[in-house]
């Protein structure tokens, strides 16, 4: 059987619902990126623990081939970063927001990378810009 | 602007202003964007730092909601529903009950049906007197988290959370009554282990 084969987005084409597998992943191991000086800012961790009860399953997620090889992780990862934008009700409000990251390690769900997590305005996601 | 990827890292710090105090604590830092990566270590780290700071300074994790003396007035009749449980002790358990209401979606829609009523308007209107609620660690940083997500301050989160179950307790109709039979079962659950 080959990486390929093992990935999560087939496992998901598999029936395997993806949002549960990012609250399992998230509860087993989460690194969390947040505050970058320059780029936009990540809402903080607090603000996405919270989020994740109320995330729907989502209907759309964009996988791409991962660019970073360094840092934490990036060895033993998923070769593929997710993307997706969901809709929260907040006290009668909607409230859009995206969400990036990636599953570790390979061939075993272990934990997972949030790379970006914030609010949405029109045109500040790669998603808005594809 | 790109999304950065947070291709190299280097040694550096993780930092939070929270509850007036900052977080320090060494963390992997994004050589391009300056993002700090709060990996498990520094979670654990932040937890711990959070639980210090509750036992040094319990008043930083009181939140002062304002409610009306129609709100503070349903709050006392409720107690009588629930023997022991002070008005803070409600509003802490109908705060979270609301917030995480989320895991069932019909009944966060069904408690938003019944608060666009009169009843919205009863709760709000009249003279309005903060009441002292105190959260721990974990309960503090949720409030905190959803004011982060709503963009509101932590004490509007209490407030909004609290009237919506109030209108709910409030509600005459069969539907509402149906609903309050769910969240009154819910309520008593955190209330008995509170």
């Amino acid at each position: 059987m080959n990486d390929d084969h093992l990935s999560l987005p087939n496992l998901e084409l598999q029936g395997q619902k993806f949002l549960e597998r990012l609250r399992v992943a998230a509860s087993l191991n989460l690194d969390y990126w947040t505050r970058g000086k320059s780029g936009k800012p990540n809402l903080p961790l607090s603000a996405f623990l919270v989020a994740l009860v109320r995330i729907p399953e989502p209907t759309d997620v964009f996988w791409e081939d991962r660019k970073s090889q360094k840092g934490k992780n990036a060895q033993h990862g998923e070769d593929r970063v997710w993307q997706f934008e969901f809709d929260l009700e907040i006290f009668g409000t909607k409230a859009v927001f995206y969400l990036k990251g990636y599953f570790f390690t390979r061939w075993k769900l272990g934990g997972v990378t949030i790379q970006s997590f914030r609010s949405v305005v029109p045109e500040s996601t790669p998603l808005r810009r594809k | 602007m790109t999304d950065c990827d947070h291709k190299a890292t280097k040694d550096g710090f993780a930092k939070r202003k929270f509850l007036g105090e900052t977080f320090r604590a060494k963390a992997s830092v994004c050589k391009s964007c300056g993002a700090e990566l709060w990996d498990h270590d520094v979670q654990g780290k932040f937890n711990g730092w959070l639980t210090k700071l509750h036992s040094r300074k319990r008043g930083k994790f009181q939140i002062q909601p304002l409610f009306s003396a129609n709100v503070r007035a349903c709050l006392k009749k409720m107690a009588l529903e629930f023997p022991g449980s002070k008005d803070s002790s409600i509003v802490r358990a109908m705060t979270f009950l609301y917030l995480e209401a989320g895991q069932d979606r019909v009944l966060l829609r069904d408690m938003e049906s019944i608060f666009i009523s009169d009843t919205f308007i009863m709760l709000r209107s009249g003279k309005k007197a903060s009441l002292p609620v105190g959260f721990n660690p974990m309960g503090i940083l949720a409030i905190h988290g959803w004011g982060e997500l709503t963009g509101v301050p932590p004490a509007k989160v209490v407030e909004e959370a609290t009237l919506r179950v109030l209108a709910v307790y409030l509600a005459v109709d069969e539907k509402g009554r149906k609903i309050w039979a769910e969240v009154k079962e819910e309520l008593t659950r955190l209330l008995r282990a509170a």
